[in-house]
């Protein structure tokens, strides 16, 4: 590497380290998400312990009805940003070899994207049931 | 970047635990905790969606001991990173940065992690 490097110019070797420049819309759209799972994640909880039936039918009637679908599929859209969101932030802080963080990040956020995708498909059968 | 031999501040092992520094990482554990959750979460609309056994499997899975044990785990959590995160939304805004004020905020916080967690046992059980 570092023969490879001497003939760079001092302005070329700096370039791509800096500030990707996304660290307040990171910061602005964690406390967004934040804010919204105050009473998603609320709602859902008490959803959960009082009203969606135990049995298969009754679950799956109540999902049928689109508002609580819609509230479920907010729910976790929204914990699944603000999850990918914090996690990356743990992974900056304690992974400091710059190829594994990179490749933390992009495990963890490819595995947030399937589980998104596993939930829409989900909530379309759901309706056909 | 070349790796520097010399220690990282701060030195956790000569550090005294304090209330502050132990529900900043009480904080993080929460999350991630609740990052698991999120697995148990995509499974539960799964499964209602793979039909009444796939369903059926799933609920005895958290009626058992081991999932009544993680439910629990991620009731706490929650209740924990939710009054905790508004703490931290309170800070955002420019309040509550006095000492007492922190300490205060803190066992506030610890109080209703420890209420809304009780609350939760009777639905889990």
């Amino acid at each position: 590497m570092q023969n490879a490097n001497a003939k760079r110019s001092n302005m070329s070797k700096a370039r791509g380290l800096g500030s990707a420049q996304g660290g307040t819309s990171h910061w602005w759209h964690q406390r967004l998400t934040s804010v919204a799972l105050t009473f998603l994640g609320l709602w859902f909880l008490y959803a959960l312990a009082v009203h969606i039936p135990h049995t298969h039918e009754g679950v799956v009637n109540w999902m049928q009805n689109a508002w609580n679908m819609s509230l479920v599929l907010l729910t976790i859209l929204a914990a699944l940003y603000h999850g990918a969101l914090g996690l990356q932030v743990i992974i900056e802080d304690y992974v400091h070899t710059e190829w594994v963080k990179m490749a933390c990040i992009y495990t963890m956020k490819f595995t947030f994207v399937f589980m998104w995708v596993t939930t829409i498909v989900a909530a379309i059968r759901i309706q056909s049931l | 970047m070349t790796q520097s031999k010399r220690p990282l501040s701060p030195h956790l092992q000569i550090y005294k635990p304090q209330m502050t520094s132990v529900l900043s990482i009480l904080h993080r554990f929460a999350g991630v905790s609740l990052s698991t959750g999120l697995f148990a979460l995509v499974y539960w609309i799964y499964a209602v969606a793979a039909g009444a056994s796939t369903y059926e499997a799933m609920l005895s899975c958290y009626q058992g001991i081991v999932g009544k044990v993680l439910l629990i785990g991620w009731c706490v959590s929650f209740f924990y990173h939710l009054s905790n995160g508004i703490r931290h939304l309170v800070w955002d805004m420019g309040h509550g940065f006095e000492l007492p004020h922190v300490y205060v905020s803190g066992w506030i916080v610890l109080a209703t992690t420890a209420l809304f967690s009780a609350m939760s046992l009777v639905f889990i059980f």
